[in-house]
């Protein structure tokens, strides 16, 4: 594979890396991945064999916002920042997956690092294990073409196949939002009081709920029935105390087939613990 | 192989600890406390979890009660304790004299140096240091023993054990090694003339048994070693070049710790040999390594459950594959 | 998960009196039927396997041979930190060979003990970067596993493949950083380890220019230059473990971890490690292992963890 318009981004080590793990006639080509050995065999009992280690990577500056002190507000370009690093972080992942000819990726985990050296800069990364479906009858890909993703793990992965349902895509919302200051009469009035703070309550639920609409948004565009396994992860990296960013995300299926029965589940107690 | 060319030298004596271990031994608190667990109607007491304990009683024993083994142990100066450091300039030719160094695994390494005047380095086992350990965890094991012996108990399971240093008013170094576990007992079962010691839990000690395996004993390696490099430290590498700049393997060192493993592993084994075929769990109970500019120091000490078939089981069924509909963390 | 016993009929005695008359008799009577192995002629064979996991690999038919270890200590080339400009984003070569050698060594010597062994190959293995030390900062390096070695029982053996004509590998012994367990499940899906495989590459991280930190303060940008950097260096130290496994003619890698550390030199030179163990197939195909599903009666409570609600 040459560098075309749709690997851009990647580093050429990346796309020597991915040509020297894919098949060559008559030699299924080496995979690599970060798969447990239950996770890994469990993937290649659902049907999939993994293609390789696939793995994405941003370093983003993030700036400055204005804000007002008691202002209850979105950062929009701050939201905006932390999107769009994620997203090329994943989308340079979905194209390592693309390049290794496979159907999606399993096991993704997203991550933010802050390096010492980097002020007000940060790596996001994307990394998982990009797998082909051993048969070819079921249609894998999304409805763009892409390979699905999913942050789910083997074990998951495995338990969703048998119950009908297949993958989409890592599907997430973020909002990053000040809280706005209490102004001293708000402050006074509820001094020594059992009371609700209604500025506040206000704001962190809408900053949680525009971050799950988002998601919600994403996993309807994808043409998902629904959205498994999300988190809600909220973080204040290094902007202080009142400017915290809400993070959902979730893994979005679809159904295989109509009926989701699953073999019966034996019951067992584990003396182990 | 990296090692010396010789065979690793006999494991250190232990011959000192029996004897001494005797039943009189004990403080009178722990006879009278057992005593009393083992009269009829008295109560046990066991640190095994439920799990643990329904465990053990599905394949036939009971519990007898908690049982502790211990000692405080001072290693005793042999002239050189509170002076490493200084001694890699001035030992020089009495290294083979000395009486605790004797016997056991030394291996010099040559001054890469063409001139003259210079020192080799020294690689050499502490056989009177690793005779005082392996003592030390011997009469802990041997005292939690006869705390089950008087329990009337014919073994111990989960046992936990550590080692630490105790700051004592003492030029020579003075360790603390602390044993926990729990005596079981088989009713109508006549006594063992030796009570079997385990690390291992409940649990595992029910699947070693259904297995067709008994524990036999706590089985304990030690090694320590020294290692007092010569002129050029940097020994092996780069002759004439100066230790600050060359680079490589350091192999001295890497000897020493690679020997000091060895002889942990053989010791361990040894010890193991009249209790069973096997040794399983084996963990490094204490690991210390120091070390200055020119000397080191290592020591090992592994602890392990020796065990021994009691029966073939003929094709056993293999373990079933399960996934949990439970939740799996990444 | 153990064997159920087989459960003795009531004429039979009880598992627990079998076992506490075995410990009756001297140690090298120990064995009852036969084809057992006696003890007290042979020495006993240590390892660090739990019970489980002893269980597991005696039930693919490998027999464990006893602790195996390996150690190197290794000084770093004194210039291998330097020679580097503050401005430059590049790997630093001598370092990332250093810190290959210095593990390979380790290997290599825990591979030899297993050799004096006879063994087949070492599970279980743990390397681990004990620190850097001295005036030299040199790097310790500590690897131990237990050798195992397949019996006539053996489901797979590691050096044959029955299916491709490639040829067996003869008399490497193999290491593996996956636990006996791990072992066992691969080998009942028809796969053997055949080596761990690793890939180092140790990267100095520009500092940025005071004017590129001024056009950009406020700005929110991807940093190409340092995402290329870094994107670069993980791309070459996984590269290179494909490469090793490429050599010892493996099929895949499994539990590949990617670690990262900056060591005792500064924030701005990280190491790189990619670790995993290389697998082949041995069988004629991949073996089913028919998971069954349960459902554990233990806590399934939902976790309402505190911690989960403001992030790390």
């Amino acid at each position: 594979m040459t560098a075309t318009e749709s690997t851009q981004g990647l580093p050429p080590d990346a796309l020597r890396r991915l040509e020297e793990s894919e098949d060559t006639a008559g030699r299924r080509g080496l995979f690599t991945s970060d798969l447990s050995v239950n996770e890994f065999l469990l993937v290649k009992e659902a049907g999939f064999h993994p293609r390789g280690l696939v793995f994405g990577s941003s370093i983003y500056h993030i700036g400055f916002q204005r804000k007002g002190l008691r202002k209850n507000q979105e950062l929009g370009a701050l939201t905006q920042a932390m999107y769009t690093a994620r997203e090329l972080a994943m989308a340079r992942m979905e194209t390592e997956a693309d390049v290794l000819g496979s159907d999606g990726v399993v096991g993704v985990r997203l991550s933010v690092n802050f390096y010492d050296w980097g002020k007000h800069s940060a790596e996001f990364i994307a990394i998982g294990t990009a797998v082909s479906a051993d048969e070819t009858d079921t249609e894998w890909k999304t409805s763009a073409g892409k390979p699905f993703t999913s942050d789910l793990s083997g074990q998951d992965f495995w338990t969703l196949v048998q119950a009908g349902y297949a993958p989409l895509g890592l599907v997430m919302g973020t909002c990053v939002y000040h809280v706005g200051y209490r102004g001293v009469g708000a402050v006074m009035s509820t001094t020594m009081r059992n009371a609700e703070l209604p500025h506040f309550t206000q704001a962190l639920y809408e900053a949680r709920e525009l971050a799950m609409s988002r998601m919600q948004e994403e996993a309807r565009a994808l043409g998902a029935e629904g959205i498994v396994g999300v988190q809600l992860v909220e973080k204040s990296h290094f902007w202080g105390s009142h400017v915290i960013e809400f993070l959902a995300i979730g893994t979005a299926v679809r159904p295989l087939r109509p009926d989701h029965v699953i073999a019966q589940p034996q019951m067992i107690v584990t003396l182990d613990t | 192989m990296s090692g010396p060319s010789g065979p690793p030298p006999p494991p250190p004596s232990v011959e000192g600890s029996e004897g001494t271990a005797s039943l009189d031994d004990l403080p009178e608190a722990a006879r009278s406390r057992l005593t009393e667990g083992a009269a009829p109607g008295g109560t046990w007491t066991s640190d095994l979890s439920v799990s643990e304990l329904s465990a053990v009683e599905r394949c036939g024993f009971t519990p007898a009660g908690m049982v502790v083994g211990m000692t405080v142990y001072q290693f005793g100066m042999q002239g050189y304790y509170g002076t490493s450091g200084g001694l890699g300039s001035t030992m020089g030719g009495q290294l083979y004299t000395t009486p605790g160094w004797a016997g056991g695994y030394q291996q010099t390494y040559l001054c890469q140096h063409a001139t003259y005047g210079h020192m080799p380095g020294y690689n050499f086992e502490d056989l009177w240091y690793e005779q005082g350990l392996t003592e030390a965890y011997t009469l802990a094991i041997d005292r939690l023993r006869e705390e089950a012996d008087l329990l009337g108990a014919h073994g111990v399971v989960g046992v936990r054990y550590d080692s630490h240093r105790v700051p004592l008013a003492s030029s020579a170094p003075v360790i603390e090694v602390r044993m926990v576990g729990t005596a079981i007992r088989r009713e109508g079962s006549p006594p063992l003339s030796e009570p079997f010691t385990s690390h291992l839990s409940g649990q595992q000690f029910a699947k070693l048994i259904d297995t067709g395996w008994v524990p036999g004993a706590l089985v304990v390696g030690v090694g320590a070693i020294r290692s007092y490099g010569g002129c050029v430290v940097g020994n092996g590498t780069s002759s004439g070049v100066t230790y600050q700049y060359a680079s490589g393997e350091f192999r001295q060192r890497s000897d020493a710790i690679q020997n000091c493993r060895r002889f942990a592993v053989d010791r361990l084994e040894t010890h193991a040999t009249g209790y069973g075929e096997r040794v399983v769990g084996v963990d490094v109970a204490a690991q210390f390594h120091s070390s200055m500019e020119d000397t080191m120091m290592v020591e090992n000490v592994m602890i392990g459950t020796a065990v021994r078939r009691f029966r073939d089981i003929k094709d056993p069924q293999p373990a079933r594959v399960v996934v949990g509909l439970a939740d799996v963390s990444r | 998960m153990s064997t159920p016993p087989e459960q003795p009929t009531p004429s039979e005695p009880h598992l627990a009196d079998l076992a506490l008359d075995a410990l009756r008799r001297p140690p090298g009577q120990s064995g009852g039927g036969n084809g057992m192995p006696r003890s007290g002629h042979r020495r006993a064979v240590s390892t660090d396997f739990s019970v489980d996991e002893a269980i597991l690999v005696e039930g693919t038919g490998y027999e464990p041979l006893g602790l195996v270890a390996g150690a190197a200590i290794y000084r770093p080339p004194f210039w291998g930190r330097y020679g580097v400009s503050m401005r430059e984003n590049r790997e630093l070569a001598d370092l990332s060979n250093s810190l290959h050698a210095a593990r390979t060594i380790a290997m290599g010597r825990l591979r030899a003990e297993a050799e004096a062994h006879h063994a087949d190959g070492v599970v279980g293995v743990r390397l681990e970067f004990e620190g850097a030390e001295g005036k030299g900062r040199d790097y310790r390096f500590n690897a131990i596993g237990t050798a195992v070695r397949a019996t006539r029982h053996a489901t797979v053996r590691a050096n044959e493949r029955q299916s491709d004509g490639l040829p067996p590998r003869q008399g490497e012994v193999f290491t593996s950083d996956l636990s006996g367990r791990d072992f066992a499940l691969l080998a009942r899906a028809g796969y053997v380890p055949v080596g761990m495989v690793m890939g180092v590459c140790v990267y100095h991280v520009a500092r940025r220019q005071f004017g590129d930190w001024l056009k950009t303060q406020n700005a929110n940008i991807e940093l190409e230059l340092i995402t290329t950097a870094l994107y670069d260096s993980r791309e070459l130290a996984m590269e290179r473990m494909q490469l090793e496994s490429h050599a010892l003619g493996a099929d895949g890698i499994v539990g590949v971890q990617i670690k990262e550390e900056t060591h005792v030199w500064g924030s701005h030179v990280i190491e790189f490690l990619a670790i995993g163990t290389a697998v082949r197939l041995v069988a004629d195909e991949h073996r089913s292992l028919r998971p069954e599903m349960v459902a554990p009666l233990d806590d399934l409570t939902v976790d309402t963890d505190p911690r989960r609600l403001h992030g790390r």
